[in-house]
């Protein structure tokens, strides 16, 4: 329950952060405020948007804070009852863990990781390259240990999609940087006919 | 309307339009039976593969994912006791029990036929409404439509399922989102920091890819390696008798109203109507007792409710460009980024366009009932597979996906905050939906409400000035004031209950 109302808490701050930060961030230029008709600038809506958040935030945060948790609204009974069942199995399910730290958690963290790594890729060396190398590592992350079996599904997938969205549908997906894949399959394709 | 309905027909049954709404309806019947996948992440994957598309065409696909989706869901919700969708969890209340009665397929087939009926009888309704509100809805003014679409943004936070403080905090995070970017009137950077590219605004394909695509799959990596085990093998799908679906009428009829009704209404969509489609049902039944035993009354209610949302959503979508709930939400930025202009023009300026989703609607119901008919062995042959082979695969077309709409890496990063805040946020049960909501009402609300001041010199009163306008305002009035009150007296309730118990213990 406290560690509920702590993640509450987080996750009020958290929103009253963005409202502070719309509020006070609007503009990065300082520009001139002009009004419009009936007192609207450029700024008036954003403050109001921001402005409110603030309010809802804080209103959020008090209640949390003194009386705890805001309960989430169900339609019926019927389906508050299904979600504490669900959450009962839910709790009672096996939760693998590695070195203290679920290992959905680490699954959670790598993609996060891989995602930011391979957008990284793809802009610098291209979808080509990137796709297979990022499916190769997610599908282990997954649990996937065939290594072989593995490989097969990323190449094959990867070419697949290349084939889709660089060769049929045209999207600009070559590296910035160093690509030689795309141009080599490019020509494969074409080679072939396709 | 009807010379425009049957040209639609005409168009649509093409074979090659058929095919797109045939190969919508497998993949929506194949993502709905997987249980972690869900329309709106299925209609944003497939969005950078319909960009080539005409509208229409790609529209086809959506309608078709978007029915069977519905249909799809309650495949694992009776074999597995698992959802495919949040939407037919209910459906496992009696269609479980019945198949662990041996009465798998017998329950799978009255899941079909309340879908089917739901979605038909959804569909007239659709068709009769959406020229009348559309009619209606062009003499509107900037004003008229800036209160409408405050009202359903109001009506989003009020009715989803969390809580209204949650809901209404999800808009306007929504709405700032939709503020970044150059001001439409005096051309001023807001909220670029500084970054040329934010300058031009957020991409609205990476938020949506992020909230519906990258943060599901976040969400549901816990499924990841766990194993399926159906209750029995043995599957096929045994389609009731006629008279036993007309003696079972007020079952179907009742879910159908729910779903139309609630379907219509911004923000409820159909994960709360197939609860209240429910409850209604079992209290209205001779025998409420067998309900949870494996009545069929409690399949065909909650899957016709479901189904029945679909010819509802289209009715605010279509006519005024307000989403009923997350897939209408990514269908409208479907259609932003197909280059149309969704709201009260949108009837005059692509009629074809509205009467051609319609048109898709009646097919794709017809399709799903029969691809599930035909095909249900394999639906379920692949309902046991693991989603570690899927998920990293939609990875991929999420990140095209971001990519795709700008031809640029900065959306992807977008795309990833918002999978990230989005996985936070639901884990919290915040509706992340109400955030993609206010993000595509937000610049329809802003440049109205400018306009709407314009066009009265500044007078702050045109809001009020008509009596359309003041019932509008009024009712968004009523509707905060109810909800707060509501709120608090719920909260008052809870902690007296907490006091009760602390006390007994």
């Amino acid at each position: 329950m406290q560690s509920e109302k702590l993640q509450e808490i987080l996750l009020g701050t958290f929103v009253l952060g963005i409202g502070i930060v719309g509020f006070v961030f609007v503009n990065p230029t300082d520009a001139p405020v002009t009004e419009g008709p009936g007192g609207v600038s450029w700024r008036t809506v954003p403050f109001i948007y921001s402005g409110l958040l603030i309010a809802l935030a804080v209103v959020f945060l008090a209640i949390t804070i003194i009386r705890g948790p805001i309960p989430v609204d169900e339609a019926t009974p019927e389906e508050a009852e299904f979600d504490a069942e669900e959450e009962a199995i839910e709790a009672a399910a096996p939760h693998p863990a590695l070195f203290g730290v679920q290992i959905s958690t680490l699954r959670r963290v790598a993609v996060i990781v891989a995602l930011i790594m391979y957008s990284q890729a793809m802009n610098a060396f291209g979808f080509a390259m990137a796709t297979p190398v990022f499916l190769f590592f997610v599908l282990y992350v997954f649990g996937r240990t065939r290594l072989g079996e593995n490989l097969l599904v990323s190449i094959v997938g990867s070419f697949v999609l290349w084939t889709l969205f660089a060769h049929l549908l045209k999207m600009p997906l070559t590296g910035h940087s160093w690509d030689p894949l795309t141009p080599a399959l490019s020509a494969a394709l074409r080679a072939l006919g396709v | 309307m009807i010379e425009g309905l049957l040209d639609a027909f005409v168009t649509v049954s093409a074979p090659s339009h058929l095919g797109l709404i045939l190969i919508g309806t497998v993949l929506g019947l194949l993502v709905g039976a997987l249980p972690g996948l869900s329309s709106p992440m299925a209609i944003i994957v497939l969005l950078p593969i319909t960009y080539t598309m005409s509208p229409l065409s790609a529209f086809e696909i959506i309608m078709g994912i978007y029915v069977s989706t519905k249909l799809g869901g309650s495949f694992a919700s009776i074999l597995l006791r698992t959802p495919g969708t949040p939407a037919a969890a209910c459906t496992s209340l009696d269609g479980f029990p019945m198949a662990q009665q041996g009465k798998a397929s017998l329950a799978l087939g009255y899941s079909a036929m309340g879908s089917f009926a739901g979605g038909m009888i959804s569909w007239i309704v659709a068709v009769s409404f959406v020229p009348l509100i559309s009619a209606v809805a062009l003499h509107s003014e900037p004003a008229d439509i800036a209160l409408l679409a405050i009202a359903g943004l109001t009506m989003v936070a009020s009715f989803t399922r969390a809580s209204m403080i949650r809901g209404m905090m999800g808009v306007l995070i929504g709405l700032m989102i939709a503020s970044v970017g150059y001001d439409v009137q005096d051309g001023i950077e807001r909220y670029s920091f500084g970054h040329p590219i934010l300058a031009s605004g957020v991409s609205f394909s990476a938020v949506l890819v992020g909230f519906f695509g990258i943060a599901v799959v976040l969400t549901d990596i816990d499924m990841v390696g766990r194993g399926s085990n159906l209750v029995s093998e043995k599957v096929g799908m045994a389609l009731p008798r006629l008279g036993d679906m007309l003696r079972r009428w007020k079952a179907w009829a009742i879910g159908t109203f729910y779903g139309v009704v609630v379907g219509a209404i911004p923000g409820v969509g159909s994960d709360g109507s197939v609860w209240m489609a429910y409850a209604t049902v079992r209290s209205q039944s001779k025998n409420p007792e067998n309900f949870g035993k494996g009545e069929p009354d409690g399949i065909l209610a909650p899957e016709s409710s479901n189904n029945g949302t679909t010819g509802g959503t289209m009715i605010p979508m279509l006519t005024l460009g307000i989403p009923g709930d997350g897939s209408t939400a990514v269908m409208l930025g479907a259609m932003i980024l197909h280059g149309l202009q969704p709201g009260v023009t949108l009837m005059t300026s692509s009629a074809d366009f509205v009467y051609g989703i319609l048109a898709s609607l009646f097919y794709a119901n017809i399709f799903m009932l029969v691809v599930a008919l035909i095909s249900i062995r394999f639906f379920i042959a692949i309902l046991k597979r693991d989603r570690s082979s899927i998920f990293p695969f939609i990875l991929v077309f999420t990140v095209i996906g971001a990519f795709a709409e700008d031809n640029h890496i900065f959306p992807v990063y977008i795309a990833l905050a918002c999978g990230i805040v989005g996985y936070l946020f639901e884990a919290r049960k915040f509706p992340v939906v109400t955030i993609v909501l206010g993000a595509i009402l937000g610049p329809i609300i802003e440049y109205n409400l400018r306009l709407g001041l314009a066009y009265s010199a500044g007078d702050w009163t045109t809001f009020v000035t008509t009596w359309p306008r003041a019932i509008m305002f009024g009712g968004i009035s009523i509707l905060v004031v109810r909800e707060f009150y509501l709120g608090f007296r719920r909260m008052r309730s809870t902690s007296k209950l907490k006091l009760k118990q602390g006390e007994e213990s």
